[in-house]
This record gives C-alpha cells, structure tokens and sequence, in this order.
C-alpha cells in the first residue's frame, strides 16, 4: 500500500535556536503537515512561519481565534507572518506547546498558499491558550523551504521538536 | 506515526468547472474519515453537506468563529444539510473535516470541521447527524444548497484505520 502520510523530516534541538528550517521540501506530496512542540526563553507571545525563505512585509496575512480560559477574541495580521503560539520563558517550567500546521496544495504553481494553524500553550496554572489561524502567503511558487521563527528575542529552547510530514491524495 | 496504510486516499477532486462532488461508495474498512478540502468560487463562503442523501432537519452544530475583530460562538439545530468553511468568490478557504465512527451502524455520526481563510477569518463547528447509519456517501454542494463550487478547488478524503 502506497505511504501517504509520510515523515519528510524532524529536529530536536539539542540547545537555544534562533530558527527551525526544512528545506529541499520534495515536491512528490499533496500537502504538508507539521507538528511542534515549542518553547522560548523569552516572553514573547507568536511564532511567525515563513515559505521560501521570503520574510518580506506583506507577503502574509492572517486572522485567528484565541481562547485565554476566560475570554475568547479574535485578531489579524497583515504585515508580520504571526500564525502560532509557543509557551514562553516565563510559563511553567518544563512545559511546551504544542501546534499543528497543515498547508495545503504546497506544490502547485499557480495559487497562493493557504494554511491552517491550531496551538495550545496549556500550563497547569493561570496562563494558557489556544489559537487558531487561517493563513496565507501571496507568493505562488511551490513551497521547498519551511522556517519556523520566534518573534525577537526570543528563541527556541532545547528540547523543541518539529516533524515535518507529507500527504499524498494518491 | 504509523505508514499511510492508517491514512489512505479514497477519492480526490480537482475542480475543472463549476460543479458540486459527491464521494460515493465510501469504503466501511476504516475507522474515521477526513475531508481536505481547499475550495473557492461559492456564494456564501461555505459547502453544505449532506450523508446518504438525507435532506431531512437531522443536522445540527455548536460552534466557534472569528472573523479578525470578534469571536463568537453559535449553535444551530434542525438543520437540512451540515456546514463546512470555503471560499466565497475569487476567496480560496481550507477545511480539514474529520468524521468519527462513520461505518458505525448504532450511533448517530458526528464531524468535526475547522477551517477558514485569511480574509474572513478561522472557525471550528462540531456537527451531528441524527442517523445511525453508516455513511456511505457524502454530498457537497455550495451554500446554498445546489449550487456550485468553484473550478480548480480540491477535495480529498482520507480514510483512518484503528489499526
């Protein structure tokens, strides 16, 4: 039977790290989807996802829905790449979010790129959160590099992790 | 994570006119199914659902929403058809729709769905169909019912094994 969901690539990060890349993303599947388990050792809030090594104003939007355990509200972004949340130095010791990223359509050379993205940063005490994202690059070339930064200063910590997957329709 | 023998494609659509889909015939061998979905071209920013042509009032949802200045959350019940987030007009919207225990014969189902875009913001709805019925086919037309999705969207289901 034909692997359609498939491990491209993973990292666990042994020490403090300013960026997580994938690169030489092959262009054999349908979709990708990323799976992370983060922190920072700063108190910044959002990590922002960049394609193609295109960090450029503008090239990204966003809006989300954000769930604190007392309020839910709901924001967008037009300038910056701000998609996720990842918990941060000043939560819980030894606690990581999570996030779940899922682009759709990465190697198609025609449309822009879409995303959803789905994190929780639950701590066991006051701070926590959950945030969703729909997203978009305007860039239409196929996607083949992957970056995962924090917004400055921040970070990530050791012990971060990032899997990379693909899904085949066929 | 397990090879794709647990995620395997059972059928996929890539729009090359204004159409609607059905998946037909769906398999009973797995456990759960997931819809992908990337789609634009429909009236209202979303495709209505229907399993095993059931157009009755057994549908009903619960969700959440935000559209970049609120956030909401809604609850509908005696519906006709279920809901899932697409793209209105020139708009391109991604869904990702898991369907529980679908081949189930003495449940009523249930999906959940998240989705959205960049312009209209993301939403998460749990739906129920009030059918113990497996399904063995699901209808997608746009909203409103009967209408088009839009040329070059795609739409693939995945189905789940337990094992």
């Amino acid at each position: 039977m034909a692997n359609t969901f498939e491990l491209i690539a993973s990292t666990e990060l042994t020490g403090t790290q300013a960026n997580i890349t994938f690169s030489s993303i092959p262009n054999t599947f349908t979709d990708l989807k990323i799976l992370l388990s983060s922190r920072f050792n700063n108190t910044n809030n959002y990590f922002e996802v960049f394609f193609n090594n295109d960090t450029s104003s503008g090239q990204y939007s966003s809006k989300e829905l954000d769930g604190s355990g007392t309020a839910a509200s709901s924001g967008g972004w037009s300038t910056v790449a701000y998609w996720g949340f990842s918990n941060k130095s000043n939560y819980t010791a030894n606690t990581f979010g999570n996030a779940e990223i899922y682009i759709l359509n990465y190697a198609n050379t025609t449309i822009q790129k879409s995303a959803s993205l789905d994190t929780v940063t639950e701590t066991n005490a006051t701070a926590a959160n959950m945030l969703m994202s729909a997203g978009k690059w305007v860039g239409t070339a196929a996607i083949h590099t992957i970056m995962l930064r924090p917004d400055a200063p921040s970070n990530w910590v050791q012990y971060t992790s990032a899997y990379l997957y693909g899904i085949k329709n066929s | 994570m397990a090879a794709g023998s647990t995620y395997t494609p059972i059928a996929t659509y890539t729009l090359g006119s204004n159409t609607t889909v059905t998946f037909s015939s769906i398999p009973q061998t797995y456990t759960d199914l997931v819809l992908v979905t990337e789609t634009t071209g429909t009236t209202n920013g979303a495709l209505d659902v229907r399993f095993n042509g059931d157009s009755g009032t057994n549908y009903s949802r619960t969700g959440l929403y935000g559209d970049g200045t609120t956030a909401e959350s809604f609850r509908n019940t005696g519906l006709a058809y279920g809901l899932i987030s697409a793209g209105a007009g020139a708009t391109r919207s991604i869904a990702i729709s898991h369907f529980m225990n679908y081949s189930n014969s003495t449940t009523y189902k249930t999906y959940l769905t998240r989705g959205g875009d960049a312009s209209s913001g993301p939403g998460l709805s749990i739906y129920l169909w009030r059918n113990t019925a497996a399904i063995t086919s699901i209808a997608l037309t746009g909203d409103p019912i009967g209408s088009n999705i839009g040329s070059t969207s795609t739409l693939t289901l995945y189905g789940i094994a337990a094992a």
